[in-house]
């Protein structure tokens, strides 16, 4: 679900660029730091997400 | 000058969203799902679309300013990177001799060292784009492909959603290794 969650993220920010909502820019930056907080989770723990 | 970088933005988009469509022909043709980093390198992806889309998005009332042209350049330049990370985090898992990668090869390459390298060019692209940024003055454009391009874009961020929905099913995570969807099991 967390993936669905990045995708729907995404989404959003669309809709909010689209419709120029002033929560285009954070949606993106939550987004971004969310995926990075979970590909560095990854990184520093066993392997977790592929082999 | 404003329709020249109106173009290039646009053909951005568009390179973006056929990297996808590959992703897409591969997973279905091959009937190989993506694995948890194939789909951060498909969401960083998506991510680095929104920048050029925040500018054409932005010219679509009929001007287009430095400012926004820098503020999407950014946003591409930064998911770009995000996703650089992911792939080069997949291609060092199989860096051993002896490993023959994750998933069918394309052309010699696997996905995720196809990804570095589109996200490498994304970078590249959008660096030279923001430079050219700093030499646009403000001015009304009439931009036709934005709508069509954005609704392209919408439904590849949808058809993304629904496949990783199917793949995961009511899981948080996804398996390193998936050979099926978890939502029909």
């Amino acid at each position: 679900m967390i993936y669905a969650i990045f995708m729907l993220l995404v989404l959003l920010t669309l809709v909010a660029a689209w419709r120029r909502h002033v929560l285009e820019l954070p949606l993106f930056a939550v987004t971004v730091l969310w995926v990075l907080i979970h590909l560095v989770g990854d990184m520093t723990t066993p392997l977790t997400l592929s082999f | 000058m404003a329709q020249l970088y109106l173009l290039a933005v646009t053909l951005n988009v568009w390179v973006l969203f056929a990297v996808l469509a590959a992703a897409f022909g591969v997973q279905l043709w091959l009937g190989e799902p993506p694995c948890p980093l194939c789909v951060m390198q498909r969401t960083a992806l998506l991510l680095a679309g929104l920048g050029p889309l925040h500018i054409l998005l932005r010219a679509n009332n009929g001007m287009l300013t430095a400012r926004d042209a820098a503020v999407g350049q950014g946003m591409a330049i930064i998911a770009a990177s995000l996703g650089a990370i992911a792939a080069a985090r997949q291609i060092l898992l199989h860096i051993l001799p002896g490993d023959a990668g994750f998933g069918s090869p394309v052309l010699g390459l696997h996905l995720y060292t196809w990804c570095f390298i589109a996200f490498a060019c994304q970078i590249a692209a959008s660096g030279v784009l923001a430079i050219a940024a700093g030499f646009l003055a403000d001015s009304k454009v009439s931009w036709p492909a934005t709508r069509i391009t954005a609704i392209a874009f919408a439904a590849i961020v949808v058809a993304n959603l629904l496949s990783v929905i199917a793949e995961a099913g009511l899981h948080w995570e996804l398996p390193s290794d998936p050979v099926g969807y978890l939502l029909f099991k």
